[in-house]
């Protein structure tokens, strides 16, 4: 280096100085620090764990009776099942074609 | 080369690592933690191997630069927010920042073969080694450097 860069060498001695005032962390720590790069793997399995928890409990779930729903409405007799429906008794029963025989 | 021995050679160069980290990250400490904790993870499971062709230290710098450079890859939007704050910041604070906002301004090339000579007390033969580049281009950078930050400082006076 020629002698010109004194000025560059002042520069960069200034710069040392302020440098030491930075905190060097501490060597073991640093070597001893896990992969970071394992943290975002280890999240993705964890998420997958609990997603197939979730299914296995959800499908569990499903095999257990499940409560039935009942709807009962009012439908309109159609065709002759109307003929076949009586509220009386067997002695009360007439035919649907008496009326012929009695009134002619 | 046994892992005690690569633990006992990281660790004698730990400052000097750190610091070189930390310019091959802009400054950034946070940064230049993660560089040299995957540095250290890279040298101790045995995927950067020393060839023993340089010395200890310009292998280390060597692994620095190369993994600063791909962390700085991922990390480019975040920290051209982080500069951006840091620029802001150094307004405000004293003089010990100064040389930051100098450097920056020297292109990535000149600044590193700057710091290394200066800073670092590399030769251009090492320095040649760090960043994978002729000893030719490497004294072209060191030469241009040196005349931009001549210029920088005259200009910063």
């Amino acid at each position: 280096m020629e002698n010109d860069d004194k000025e560059l060498k002042d520069f960069f001695a200034t710069m040392k100085n302020a440098d030491s005032r930075v905190e060097v962390p501490d060597f073991r720590l640093l070597a001893a620090r896990k992969k970071k790069g394992m943290r975002p793997l280890m999240a993705v399995a964890a998420s997958l764990v609990a997603v197939v928890i979730s299914c296995w409990y959800l499908l569990s779930d499903n095999e257990q009776p499940q409560a039935v729903e009942i709807i009962i409405t009012e439908k309109k007799e159609i065709g002759s099942m109307s003929l076949m429906t009586s509220d009386g008794t067997i002695e009360e029963w007439k035919s649907p074609t008496q009326s012929l025989i009695d009134d002619f | 080369m046994t892992k005690k021995w690569l633990h006992h050679v990281l660790e004698q160069h730990h400052t000097d690592a750190y610091l070189w980290a930390r310019q091959c990250c802009d400054f950034d400490d946070e940064g230049a933690k993660d560089v040299l904790q995957m540095v250290y993870l890279k040298i101790l499971e045995g995927k950067a191997k020393y060839n023993e062709k340089s010395g200890v230290k310009t292998w280390i710098f060597s692994v620095i630069r190369n993994t600063a450079m791909d962390h700085q890859k991922s990390k480019k939007a975040l920290y051209s927010l982080s500069i951006v704050q840091e620029i802001a910041d150094d307004y405000d604070t004293h003089e010990f920042v100064d040389y930051q906002a100098i450097i920056r301004k020297l292109p990535e090339r000149q600044k590193q073969v700057a710091l290394l000579v200066f800073y670092h007390g590399q030769t251009l033969e090492e320095i040649a080694e760090i960043l994978e580049l002729g000893v030719g281009t490497v004294r072209t950078h060191y030469d241009r450097g040196k005349k931009a930050l001549k210029e920088l400082l005259i200009n910063s006076k």
